[in-house]
């Protein structure tokens, strides 16, 4: 595990990371008004197996701070759907790598950070913003999201097999 | 599978998997089924809703926090005309027309769908129907 300073020095790696990604997503087109890849989760899951639980839960809040400015959205009620969203994505990703381990790879924590992810905002949808209209949107939603992280989850677990920079990090 | 993009998925990977495409399964019939009734466009907003059947025609101004969704309701479709958002991905989700369609405008707060009615309104303006 990496010493205090070195943490915080990471953390600010990570959080420029995943706000680099938020710029980029912003750069891809999408179909549908509710759609979103979660690039910025990548960071995320990287970080995963080399921090501890305090590290993982500081970068999800700098990741939710970053889209909002990013995005133009840190004054809105789409804001709070976001948060929502990643809070809940990056607690599940979280307890999922403790509590199953080496019985997940990577691929199996993107999807169900995607699917926590899209759950909390279709039912935040639900009662505060579409009423039964919610459901509606939630199968597309849940597919396209499980797709996005199963390709990010992927893309992850190859990263951590073939970096040389990840190896280097202390891995436990 | 081999060569450099090969996945090992693991035992609990594919129960990630399972839990969604049990979830689609399941909002998916949540959201079709019951009994084939007559289909009504809902418009939604901040504040109100609105529902008119599908073979009306009109032109409705829906106002949202940004300004006037210009909802088009002609030959049994609706579509968002023009909304003042910055990337129109309401404008360009075309038009709708069967039970399930939906289109939304979110930094409008605008949301269109085609659905079965509703008993007992669910907070539906009666004056607006």
């Amino acid at each position: 595990m990496p010493p205090p300073t070195e943490n915080r020095r990471m953390l600010a790696f990570y959080g420029a990371f995943c706000l680099f990604l938020s710029t980029v997503e912003l750069a891809i087109p999408k179909p549908l008004p509710f759609m979103r890849l979660g690039l910025a989760n990548l960071p995320i899951l990287m970080a995963l197996r080399l921090h501890r639980p305090r590290f993982i839960l500081s970068l999800a809040l700098l990741k939710v701070l970053g889209q909002g400015l990013v995005g133009g959205t840190f004054f809105s009620y789409i804001f709070l759907f976001s948060a929502a969203g990643s809070l809940a994505s990056a607690l599940v990703m979280l307890g999922l790598h403790l509590l199953a381990g080496e019985r997940f790879s990577l691929l199996g924590i993107g999807i169900s950070g995607a699917l926590a992810s899209n759950l909390a905002q279709i039912f935040l949808a639900r009662f505060f913003l579409l009423g039964r209209g919610a459901w509606l949107i939630a199968p597309p939603f849940l597919v396209i999201g499980g797709v996005a992280g199963f390709l990010l989850g992927a893309f992850a677990e190859k990263m951590w097999d073939s970096s040389v920079w990840l190896k280097t990090r202390g891995v436990p | 599978m081999t060569g450099p993009w090969a996945i090992r998925p693991r035992p609990l990977d594919w129960a990630a998997v399972a839990a969604t495409v049990l979830a689609a399964a399941l909002f998916s019939w949540r959201a079709y089924s019951g009994e084939a009734a007559e289909p009504m466009l809902y418009i939604q907003n901040e504040a109100h809703s609105w529902v008119y059947p599908l073979d009306r025609e009109g032109i409705f101004p829906i106002p949202g926090p940004l300004g006037t969704t210009t909802v088009v309701l002609r030959n049994g479709a609706a579509l968002v005309e023009d909304s003042p958002c910055r990337d129109k991905l309401c404008v360009s989700m075309g038009s709708i027309s069967r039970r399930g369609d939906w289109a939304a405008c979110l930094p409008n707060r605008v949301f269109l769908r085609i659905d079965r009615r509703e008993r007992g309104g669910e907070g539906i303006d009666a004056s607006a129907y």
